[in-house]
């Protein structure tokens, strides 16, 4: 059998966990047959490949490991994995469709914050390992005459995401991490296909920043909230955005101008307060460059 | 003796290499190793490893998980201001029929041409059908199309790092009943045709040997000498199938004592060469790892004249 065929038949098998035995004898008749049989020998690296797959997703999703425990999220990963193999040799990008898989997932469907919350995690592992780019220094914007202000098109930093939900989210997140106490690390552990042979061996994984105290149980009732992730340096930061300020930076993510996004804010939000907000966005770190446009 | 032969330099006193001032990150002066013994640092190490700075010859990072910014790459730059580097990855696929994905060579060189590591490395199998990247080191048949895919993607990323790198034999758990050399054969063939080094995983040999019931030390005796670049030293996993002694190369746990024997027999061979110790999973205490660490050097400093060689990634 040519290489490319016999690379084919060998991803196909292992892709397939449904037919394990479906090996036919053109297939198995490509190993050398002995004491050990060749499916209990090709499933070796069948396991190999699902509980790489599987690692990463549990090492990815810290918050949805909290708030349905370590045998659900595994059972999410492995149904996953089944249709979503690896299309990139980036492990850390792994599974950026998971909180998507989550929303149409029947057996979650009495969590439908889960999705939500996924994307904080997703988020989260994005802000982690995305791309050094220095922030923007406010400084720079004193070379802006302030009539130009409104016609400034800024930019988001890499690591920025935005995660608006229908459900309490923040609450939610603060709940999470109140309830794990004493976090002190940020750091995530690296999968790497050498060391996930035994998806039960996981080592312990990636803990959120912020010491929360007296954070009440979430109130489901009291509508949609939205957070924004991004890092801050090197620490990853998560914190929540009312709607008119939520709706301004979306907007100028998606590259309004100030005075652009402003306007469109302050038609639904009248007391949208611009300087405040821009200030404390500066201050935060979202932004890592501005281009006048006019 | 092979005209490659000059590609083993024996290297006793850092390289002291002058460097362009500039962003920080250049301030790397540590260029090889003078200890042999190196360890793979990972993530739960880092703050211990650069607190600490354990006495060990250089460190070893996969490169994949580097390929971003954040946290990672700044204990990696801490670390490489005081040790040699060598990068190790798990994501070229050199033995698929595809050519090798120029998107990860390019995220790869980006590292190399920062960190300046002494070794870069891959392995002798494959990972990536059509759209598939099975994310694991999958078998080959030992061929001559397997011997001119492999070194067709080995020429590919060598020319596109503008240097040598070395491949390392993996540990597989099913034989081709089409092969047609041994793995120790094929692995002497792709340094001939490219130039490129061995990277001997010892352990890999020792879980292919149980498995595939073949001479450890046998396959030792033939590997070409002046092709070593450096060695690898991990645990495995020992299973019972159908009756029949089973090894798993899984990383988690400290080098088994057969294993440390057939490492002695290739000190006895190839020299001072440097060796790392892999571990992945459960990890131990940075003290256990440097522990593991210290036994390979003893071995080293016990049979050899302690220079140590390393490969001419010219």
């Amino acid at each position: 059998m040519r290489l490319k065929d016999l690379q084919n038949r060998f991803s196909d098998y292992i892709a397939d966990l449904k037919l394990q035995n479906s090996g036919d004898d053109e297939f198995n008749g490509q190993f050398v047959n002995d004491a050990i049989p060749i499916e209990t020998r090709l499933n070796i690296y069948q396991d190999g490949v699902y509980s790489t797959c599987v690692s990463v997703l549990m090492n990815n999703h810290p918050l949805l490991k909290d708030l349905v425990g370590d045998d659900f999220l595994r059972y999410m990963a492995i149904e996953f994995a089944k249709n979503n193999l690896p299309t990139s040799g980036y492990l850390n990008e792994y599974g950026l469709n998971f909180p998507d898989f989550i929303y149409k997932f029947k057996p979650a469907a009495g969590l439908p914050y889960l999705y939500d919350i996924a994307r904080i995690d997703r988020g989260w592992n994005h802000a982690y390992h995305a791309d050094d780019v220095p922030h923007l220094d406010p400084q720079s914007l004193h070379d802006v005459s302030p009539a130009d202000y409104a016609f400034l098109k800024m930019t988001m930093h890499p690591s920025v995401t935005f995660v608006k939900s229908d459900y309490p989210i923040w609450q939610i997140y603060q709940y999470i991490l109140k309830n794990r106490g004493g976090d002190d690390t940020q750091l995530r552990s690296e999968i790497t296909p050498n060391a996930a042979k035994d998806p039960d061996a996981l080592p312990e994984k990636a803990e959120e920043q912020d010491n929360t105290s007296d954070i009440p149980p979430p109130d489901m009732n009291t509508g949609g909230e939205n957070v924004v992730i991004l890092r801050d340096n090197l620490m990853v930061k998560v914190y929540p955005l009312d709607e008119d300020n939520f709706q301004f930076l979306v907007n100028l993510r998606d590259k309004k101008t100030i005075g652009e996004a402003s306007g469109k804010v302050m038609a639904k939000f009248p007391a949208f307060n611009l300087a405040k907000t821009f200030r404390g966005e500066l201050k935060r770190n979202i932004f890592s460059g501005f281009q006048l446009s006019k | 003796m092979s005209e490659l032969s000059q590609n083993i330099k024996t290297q006793s006193h850092p390289a002291g290499l002058d460097r362009p001032a500039g962003n920080g990150q250049k301030n790397f002066d540590k260029t090889h190793p003078i200890l042999s013994s190196g360890i793979g640092l990972r993530a739960e190490h880092y703050k211990d490893f650069i607190d600490t700075k354990p006495s060990v010859g250089w460190i070893e990072v996969h490169p994949e998980n580097y390929f971003g910014g954040g946290l990672h790459r700044h204990y990696l730059n801490e670390a490489r201001k005081d040790y040699p580097l060598s990068l190790h990855a798990v994501g070229l696929s050199l033995g698929s029929t595809d050519p090798v994905d120029e998107k990860h060579l390019q995220k790869f060189k980006e590292l190399i041409d920062i960190y300046e590591p002494f070794n870069v490395s891959d392995h002798a199998s494959w990972s990536v059908s059509g759209n598939a990247h099975l994310n694991d080191l999958l078998p080959l048949p030992y061929t001559q199309e397997t011997l001119d895919t492999l070194c067709r993607n080995i020429d590919q990323t060598q020319d596109f790092f503008g240097r040598k790198i070395l491949v390392e034999n993996p540990s597989t758990y099913i034989a081709f009943a089409e092969n047609a050399m041994t793995e120790y054969e094929l692995m002497n063939a792709l340094h001939d045709k490219t130039g490129c080094g061995i990277l001997l995983d010892i352990n890999n040999i020792y879980v292919q040997s149980v498995n595939h019931k073949f001479d450890a030390w046998h396959y030792i005796d033939n590997i070409t000498v002046d092709a070593v670049g450096e060695m690898h030293l991990a645990g495995h996993t020992e299973k019972d199938i159908n009756g029949e002694r089973f090894l798993i190369d899984t990383h988690n746990q400290f080098v088994r004592g057969d294993v440390w024997g057939l490492y002695e027999h290739a000190v006895r061979r190839f020299g001072a060469v440097p060796t790392c110790i892999e571990w992945d999973l459960d990890l131990p205490s940075l003290n256990d790892l440097m522990g593991e660490a210290d036994k390979a050097q003893s071995i080293v400093n016990e049979h050899t004249d302690q220079n140590l060689k390393v490969y001419n990634a010219a």
